[in-house]
């Protein structure tokens, strides 16, 4: 009884330890972004005031920033801003950060879902075969695939799968997300392929998939290598150790080895980089949005970026911060899961 | 680099069982790493015409002998213009990873030698950096330090170095327990001497590795910031924003982004395969 | 008696070795009965049992003039009976006891899935835990459920006997059962091992490096240097006059309480070949220059099989003592 309210209490230590982690990592970022915000060598209230305004315009318009405040003031009044769930206003859109990035963030992940079950699902699946059968000329496919996935800048991919198949083949639109304009689908969701597949019309569908297939493919074709090469070395090593040879000595069949016994034992690095692909991928679709000017996240943090709109900024490394952490901490709680030892230590 | 490994004690007993001949690929990764030492050193013997030389009359030429890869918009030598371009992408990537990997492992050494509550502070300040998502975070410091090469290096180097201080203290706490080290100690020997002797240059030959693996991760990560434009600046002819000039007419004129990106791939490629040359020559370990 | 494993010419070629990992090795062994092979790390003992159970990498090349077991030749069996075999006739038990159980999967799901491979679960159940408790685990219904760190090396291993002959096989093959485990431990397993073999009727090949382990049990023992069988005999012969001088060495390696020290055997010398010559030379006092150039084949000397040109000057003056 006692041992288990002590399981109880430590295991609520545990959870509080990493939220506490998870605030201080943020409260860091955000102290970050606020630094490197206040330094951008645009004025923010120049830009916000706009090109023709006169000094006593601009100087107007800083004061009703609140930019002419002492730093001090000015972070103490952006983190209680913030508590209250207040980003501020885009220099660019002139509309709450919040919303905009409410507006941009469906399509995002859209990409990012589609995209990261196929390469999750087929980085392990090529990993396990390629571990399985280690000779033969799948492995030569294999290998080439793993080399290039390693190597290959994404905007290279994208760019060359954008000119190859949307340019000479035209078999795919050469940018922008699914058009809801004119097709009556209402905008549920924001992310094309479940609206349309909400209706059920399958040309709609169609059209939405074909939207999204050149986006995904850059990002399975930049992201596949490294889940599959993992996969296979750990599930490799695994295969040598001695208890797979015990296993094949009490005559259990080779296929129940490999998925009983040794599976599960080789998930672990598997695991963690899913987790930090998953943490990373809002930044990793900026690219890809850009290249295909997909109207999500990232073309929207690649135009904050470029046009210093300080507010967006921080919104976005607030954001994407956030989702890291998270992301890390959640893939923590699936280790205990994999190991027996660590889940009797909980 | 070369220096760093002549001075590990450990790589003199595999030197002296060394290879009589050089095979084919040694003999092809030789020659690679020949190749873009000449781009970053005397680019201009390399370069058939002026990478800045404008000449609208030539605009948009298809690859040919006279133009290998083709003219631009504005008609320049897209060629010329990559190899030029090799000492700002290159130059920048070896500039970052070799500050990355000197600071982190001052760093991760001096953590782990002294231990204790300092050690706890600096790997803490580690683990924060590492739970940044560092591409967001490379160009919100990039934008924020204005848009240059100079910035998308900081930014970089920035994010880098907290990796090489958690290996290097790794590697360093699991030395100083050694028995050399220990008889180093014995023998009287000085916490830096022995630090400098006989714990760091058992650590160069990892840090090597994992140099070389890098060079080609930062050459994507530098050459994505100045896709997105965070990078260099026009009218240099740096990869990325070469590329991402050329993204615009790609439909129309395909060689002026995806020959570059080629040579980015191309290069890439090769440090990665050198990395997992010097691993594999490392041993498992 | 027909053996129930009969070896003959057993050759292990390891990809891109220069030598055979395992040359010319020959046995047999009768239902019930125990034979040991001893030799040093290296000798090639472990090989060999790998190599009758098929458990060696496919790139490693077996070759024998005759394998068989139980009327089947090992070596064409197609893969699936082979399983089978492996499943219900063939048992073995390694050397880690740590390693050769999966740290994930708890004990009971480890040996219930060798039950299940032999076709035999749920019917042995019963079974099952009525071996673990006579090898020695206490409520052994609860201990199935435990994974194996809970357990101790001793208990690992234990169980894994109880795991290999619940499915009655006819043949354990025994790779340094006890090597990993402290002194006491290590005669209870043996022990245990040995009631359940006599039990059973079940032949026992024991490998190990420790002669003293050896005496205790078998009563045929095979010794092995670098893959070849230098001498073979009945334990207690080769211990009385050991005509082998490899023999004599391992003999003399036995640590015991009183007499003088004895001369350890010379250090393993690296990478000298032997091609032609006794596999020995390089190591041995009493080599001369026809040793280095003519192997020795093996004669039948005072009740074993010694490979030895000198055997008889030996046996009559022994190198080590």
């Amino acid at each position: 009884m006692t041992d288990r309210r002590e399981r109880t209490g430590s295991r609520l230590l545990r959870l509080l330890t990493s939220l506490a982690w998870i605030l201080l990592v943020v409260w860091v970022a955000v102290s970050v972004t606020f630094v490197l915000s206040r330094i951008v060598p645009a004025d923010p209230a120049r830009l916000a005031a706009g090109l023709d305004a006169g000094p006593e315009q601009v100087a107007e318009v800083r004061a009703e920033m609140g930019l002419d405040q002492p730093l001090a003031v000015q972070y103490g009044r952006y983190l209680g801003d913030l508590l209250t769930g207040d980003l501020g206003r885009s220099l660019q859109t002139r509309q709450p950060v919040i919303d905009d990035l409410l507006t941009a963030l469906p399509a995002s992940l859209e990409l990012i879902l589609a995209s990261y079950l196929i390469y999750a699902v087929i980085g392990i699946l090529a990993g396990i075969a390629w571990a399985y059968w280690p000779r033969g000329p799948h492995t030569l496919l294999l290998r080439f695939g793993a080399v290039i996935g390693v190597a290959v800048p994404v905007f290279w991919v994208g760019l060359v799968l954008q000119v190859v198949f949307a340019g000479k083949l035209q078999w795919f639109p050469v940018a922008g997300n699914f058009d809801y304009e004119g097709t009556g689908v209402p905008k549920v969701t924001g992310m094309g392929l479940v609206d349309t597949a909400l209706t059920g019309q399958l040309p709609l569908i169609g059209e939405a998939l074909r939207t999204l297939t050149l986006p995904v493919a850059t990002l399975v074709v930049t992201h596949l290598a490294v889940t599959m090469t993992l996969m296979r070395s750990s599930l490799e090593e695994q295969l040598k150790r001695p208890y797979v040879r015990t296993a094949r000595a009490r005559g259990v069949k080779e296929r129940r080895i490999v998925f009983v016994d040794a599976l599960r034992n080789s998930l672990n690095p598997v695991v963690t980089m899913l987790g930090l692909q998953l943490g990373w991928s809002l930044g990793g679709v900026v690219i890809v949005e850009v290249i295909f000017s997909w109207p999500g996240f990232g073309r929207y943090a690649y135009q904050a970026f470029s046009a210093f709109d300080y507010n967006a900024i921080m919104a976005i490394t607030l954001l994407s911060t956030v989702v890291f952490v998270t992301v890390n901490a959640l893939v923590g709680m699936i280790y205990p899961m994999l190991d027996p030892r660590l889940k009797e230590a909980r | 680099m070369t220096r760093a490994h002549t001075a590990a004690p450990g790589g003199d007993t595999r030197r002296s069982r060394a290879p009589r001949r050089p095979t084919w690929s040694q003999l092809w990764a030789g020659a690679t790493v020949l190749a873009i030492a000449a781009l970053l050193l005397v680019p201009g013997w390399l370069a058939p015409s002026d990478p800045y030389h404008l000449d609208v009359s030539q605009r948009f030429q298809p690859p040919t002998a006279a133009h290998l890869f083709g003219t631009d918009d504005a008609g320049r030598d897209i060629f010329s213009r990559v190899v030029h371009g090799a000492r700002y992408s290159i130059g920048t990537s070896v500039v970052v990873v070799t500050a990355a990997a000197l600071f982190g492992t001052v760093y991760g050494a001096a953590a782990a030698w002294f231990g204790g509550a300092l050690d706890r502070v600096l790997m803490r300040v580690v683990d924060v950096f590492l739970a940044f998502p560092y591409l967001v975070f490379a160009m919100a410091i990039s934008a924020s330090l204005g848009r240059g090469l100079t910035s998308a290096l900081i930014a970089l180097v920035a994010l880098w170095w907290p990796s090489y201080a958690r290996m290097v203290r790794g590697q360093v706490l699991s030395l100083i327990k050694d028995y050399h080290v220990r008889a180093a100690r014995t023998l009287g020997a000085s916490g830096p001497q022995i630090l400098r002797w006989h714990v760091l240059p058992h650590t160069y030959d990892q840090v090597l590795v994992r140099y070389t693996l890098d060079l080609g991760q930062a050459l994507i990560a530098l050459t994505g910031l100045s896709f997105l434009g965070l990078g260099a600046q026009p009218p240099t002819p740096e990869w990325g924003l070469l590329i991402a000039d050329a993204k615009q007419y790609a439909l129309t004129a395909w060689w002026a982004a995806v020959l570059p990106g080629c040579v980015v791939f191309l290069v890439t490629l090769n440090f990665m395969s050198l990395g997992d040359r010097l691993r594999r020559r490392g041993g498992p370990r | 008696m027909s053996p129930i494993l009969s070896v003959r010419g057993l050759t292990v070629c390891y990809p891109n070795a220069d030598q055979p990992a395992v040359d010319d090795v020959g046995f047999d062994l009768a239902p019930g009965a125990t034979i040991a092979v001893v030799g040093e790390s290296g000798s090639g003992k472990s090989t060999v049992a790998l190599a009758l159970s098929r458990l060696l990498n496919p790139a490693v090349s077996i070759r024998a003039d005759a394998l068989t077991f139980e009327g089947h030749d090992l070596l064409g069996l197609p893969r699936e009976a082979l399983r089978r075999l492996r499943a219900r006739r063939i048992a073995m038990i390694f050397q880690s006891p740590f390693g050769s159980w999966n740290p994930s999967r708890t004990i009971g799901a480890q040996l219930v899935d060798g039950l299940r491979a032999a076709g035999l679960w749920p019917e042995r159940r019963q079974r099952l835990l009525e071996l673990l408790k006579r090898v020695g685990i206490d409520d052994p219904e609860r201990r199935l459920g435990d994974y194996p760190h809970r357990f101790s090396g001793g208990m690992l291993q234990r169980a894994m006997i109880a795991g290999a002959l619940v499915t009655e096989p006819s043949l354990l093959i025994a790779d340094e059962p006890t090597s990993a485990l402290d002194a006491t431990v290590q005669a209870e397993i043996l022990e245990i091992l040995d009631e359940l073999r006599k039990e059973q009727n079940l032949a026992l090949m024991l490998i190990s490096h420790d002669l003293g382990v050896v005496a205790r049990v078998a009563q045929h023992t095979l010794v092995l240097y670098r893959g070849r069988v230098v001498e073979s005999g009945p334990t207690a012969a080769l211990y009385r006059h050991a005509g082998h001088p490899y023999t004599q060495g391992l003999l003399a390696a036995v640590p015991r309480l009183e007499g003088p020290r004895k001369t350890p055997l010379p250090a393993m010398p690296q990478g000298t070949a032997t091609i032609g010559g006794c596999v020995f030379a390089s190591r041995c006092p009493r080599a001369e220059e026809l040793c280095r150039t003519s192997a020795p084949p093996a004669r039948r000397l005072n009740g074993t099989d010694v490979a030895c040109h000198f055997a008889e000057d030996v046996r009559r003056e022994p190198i080590w003592r």
